[in-house]
Order: C-alpha cells, then sequence, then structure tokens
C-alpha cells in the first residue's frame, strides 16, 4: 500500500514542478535554487512520514522543546 | 521591497481581525469554560491588552524600520548572523503554527461535516485554494477581507439574534463567585490567541495610509474582544454550566435554534461563516510564511516558494497529530503551560524592540556626544 502514497507523492511534486517551473524567469537563479530545495525537502519528507508513520511531528517537537525550556525556568524559579 | 501590493490600514485590521477569531469563536468558549466556569465572559476583556501591546511593539518597531518587515530589522538590530537565527526560529514557528492551523480545520471539517471524506482530500483542497490566493499577493488578501467580513458579522448577529429566545441571563449568575482569579486563568489560556496579533508587523510595512495602522490595528483588537465577549456571554447564557460538553458551543448554539418549527438547522451558516473566516486565517499565516521565507532567502520573488511551501505545510499538517487526544494533549500544552504563539507574537517583538531602542537612542546619543 505504502508504494501508491509514493507514487502519488511524486506524481504531485512532478505536477508542480511543471506547473510552477515555466513561470520562473531565467535571471532568478536564488528563485530556482530555493524553489528546487523546498520541494525536494517537501517530498523527502513525505515519503519519511508514509515509511515511518510515526516519526514526530514538528508541532510535537515544538511543544517538547518549550515544555522543555518552561521546565528551565521552573527549576530556576 | 519584495511585495509590490499595497493595502489599506483598514484592510489590514479586517485582515487581523480573522485571523485571530475564525478558530478563536469556535473553540474559544469550551477552552476558557474549563477554568473560568460562568465568568468566561470576563476572560477577553482581561487578555485584551495583550493584544494591544503586541501591536503597539509592532507598530514602534516599524516606526523605526518604516520599510523593513521583521526580517530585515532583525537583521539590522542583531546582525546579519543573530538576525538570521532569530528569522528561521520564527520561520519554524510560524510553519507548525500553520501547519496545527491546517490540522484543526481538517479535523473540525471531518468530524462535524464531512465524516466519509479522507482528510487528505479537505486539507489538500484547502492547501490549493489557499495557494492561488496568496500567490495573488496582498492586495487579494486584503480585498478578500474585506469582502468577508460584512457577511461573517451580519450572519454572526443573525445567529445571535435567533438565539435570543432560549438564553436566560441567570446562567451567568453568581458573576465572579471565586473572585477574579478564575477570569484571570481563563485570560491566560486567551493569551494564545491575542498574542497572534504580533504577526501584524509583517503588514504593517506595505500599508498605503502608514499612519494609520496604529488606529486600525488597535481598533482590530478591540473589535475581536468585543466579538468574543458577545460569543462568551451568548453561549453561557444558552448552556450555563453544560458548556464544557461541547467542542464548539457556538456551534452547537446555532444547531439548538428553532423558530417557528421551520427555521431550523442552522449550522450551515455557521460552518459556511466559519469556513470563509477560516479560509483567510490559513491564507493570512501562509502568506506571512511565505513571504517571510522569501525575505529570509533574499530573493526578488515570493511567488515560486508559494507551491513547495503549501505543499510542505499541507504534509506537516496531516501529520500534525496522530488523532484527537494527541491533539487535546497539545492544546492543553499551548494553552496552559506555555505558548508557542507568545513567542513569535510578543517575546521576539519586545527583544528586537529592545534592541532597536538602545541601537536608536542610547547609541545615538554617544554619537553625538562625541561629536
Amino acid at each position: 500500500m505504502k508504494w501508491v502514497y509514493i507514487v502519488s507523492i511524486t506524481a504531485l511534486v512532478i505536477l508542480m514542478f511543471i506547473f510552477q517551473w515555466p513561470k520562473i524567469k531565467t535571471v532568478e537563479k536564488n528563485e530556482k535554487i530555493a524553489f528546487i530545495t523546498l520541494t525536494v525537502l517537501g517530498w523527502a519528507i513525505a515519503i519519511f512520514y508514509v515509511i515511518f508513520p510515526s516519526m514526530p511531528s514538528p508541532a510535537k517537537i515544538v511543544d517538547f522543546t518549550l515544555m522543555q525550556i518552561s521546565n528551565i525556568f521552573r527549576t530556576l524559579w | 521591497m519584495i511585495e509590490k501590493g499595497k493595502i489599506s490600514a483598514l484592510q489590514m485590521g479586517l485582515l487581523m481581525y480573522h485571523a485571530i477569531l475564525a478558530t478563536g469563536i469556535l473553540f474559544i468558549p469550551a477552552t476558557v469554560f474549563n477554568v473560568a466556569k460562568q465568568d468566561i465572559w470576563i476572560s477577553p476583556i482581561l487578555a485584551s491588552p495583550l493584544g494591544f501591546l503586541s501591536v503597539y511593539i509592532a507598530y514602534k518597531l516599524n516606526k523605526y524600520y518604516p520599510k523593513d518587515t521583521i526580517m530585515q530589522y532583525s537583521k539590522h538590530i542583531l546582525g546579519t548572523f543573530w538576525g538570521k537565527m532569530l528569522g528561521l526560529l520564527l520561520l519554524l514557528l510560524l510553519i507548525t503554527s500553520l501547519s496545527v492551523m491546517f490540522w484543526q480545520y481538517g479535523e473540525y471539517v471531518v468530524s462535524e461535516f464531512l465524516p466519509h471524506t479522507p482528510k487528505s482530500v479537505i486539507i489538500g483542497m484547502m492547501v490549493i485554494l489557499c495557494a492561488f490566493a496568496v500567490h495573488g499577493g496582498l492586495e487579494v488578501l486584503g480585498r478578500l477581507a474585506g469582502m468577508v467580513f460584512p457577511v461573517f458579522f451580519l450572519l454572526f448577529l443573525v445567529i445571535i439574534i435567533l438565539v435570543l429566545p432560549d438564553v436566560e441571563v441567570k446562567r451567568m449568575l453568581p458573576v465572579m463567585e471565586n473572585g477574579l482569579m478564575p477570569s484571570l486563568k481563563g485570560a491566560w489560556v486567551l493569551c494564545t490567541w491575542f498574542a497572534q496579533f504580533g504577526i501584524i508587523y509583517f503588514f504593517l510595512p506595505f500599508l498605503t495610509d502608514r499612519e494609520k495602522g496604529l488606529k486600525f490595528g488597535m481598533l482590530s483588537v478591540l473589535v475581536v474582544t468585543l466579538t468574543l465577549v458577545v460569543t462568551n456571554i451568548i453561549v453561557i447564557w444558552l448552556f450555563g454550566n453544560v458548556t464544557e460538553n461541547f467542542n464548539a458551543p457556538f456551534m452547537s448554539a446555532s444547531r439548538y435554534i428553532s423558530l417557528a418549527e421551520f427555521l431550523s438547522h442552522l449550522e450551515s451558516i455557521v460552518m459556511a461563516i466559519w469556513i470563509a473566516g477560516t479560509f483567510i486565517k490559513l491564507c493570512v499565516f501562509y502568506y506571512v510564511v511565505v513571504i517571510g521565507t522569501a525575505e529570509w532567502l533574499n530573493l526578488s520573488d515570493y511567488r515560486s516558494l508559494v507551491l513547495p511551501m503549501g505543499f510542505l505545510i499541507g504534509v506537516f499538517a496531516m501529520q500534525a497529530f496522530l488523532n484527537s487526544a494527541e491533539a487535546a494533549e497539545h492544546f492543553r500544552i499551548v494553552s496552559h503551560e506555555i505558548m508557542d504563539t507568545l513567542v513569535y507574537g510578543l517575546l521576539i517583538p519586545i527583544f528586537l524592540f529592545l534592541g532597536a531602542y538602545i541601537r536608536k537612542t542610547i547609541f545615538k546619543h554617544k554619537v553625538r556626544r562625541t561629536n
């Protein structure tokens, strides 16, 4: 079942690429690099989440970090 | 400047109104009721100074650096490296916050209205819709907010008037049974929402009438406070002590309406205004994330980032929480312990403001004296 998700995510990313790439002007090199990096990052994270569904989400990581910081403050109090 | 469009101060106020209230109007009464009991209507009044403070700090920072958003003046204040680091922290918090909002939207629509639709479809559709709006730029968002607000407000009033036959004022009594403390605790919960007014720092440089920015920002906080007070009063008049049994009491209140036996099931109206408001809210935060990233990377155009960013946020939103129990734990942490919105809405701006103040006043004095 997992490969269905992987194939559809890849198809979505390719569609996004086809839609957006011609619209970036050829002189804007930084834009192209940023676009490719973000797209690849999003694709990789999506694949990781498909393969390891129990990987923590950013919301939980932020919660955990903030809780740690507040605990430090509480012990200092 | 990266954004070529301009909005008026009024449109900015409307954008902020939706950005705060869209989720608040549904979830605030039940969340605050856990601590404040029948005094929930006092809490927004007590929490509103925080909103005023966030807007004021953002305005003061904008006065120091009129043409820059926070990503640029953090570099001016802290130097390039630390400015970039602070910008990265801000972006990560905003992306996380936005992914939670998308999750909340998806979860709510699935649980209340479309139980058989997969959540990925609902979130994906909303991401695509928001991506088109954000691609249009700030002017589009401003006009959308101006278009949605009258409908939102009118239908809100209609619901309130239709609920009125069922209310009972004595459910609100005794006022301040246990002193001011419960409503103060409720106000602390509400800080999560009021601190979000801080993201106004992304809009202030793009105003056509910048001198009115403070006025309309403050007005927006005031209207949000009033709307929350009215919502909370109506909810408590209608439900009294059973408020906590509802996830979204205002929605349940509209289910309650049955006028002359033919005007009933008005929850579709609430859903309509809620979807419209949430759409604006998500667009505002999406725009902020995209333009923040583009400025952080020193790009000249932010439009190419809209789709990849949307994809990333969609993935995060899908995976934000595995089930509602985890989400409830998250919302308990952010509303009772320490809040991420407080960090990016108030603490970071205050820190930058202190830095800017030291730079602009104390060091300037020194320079003048040596001259």
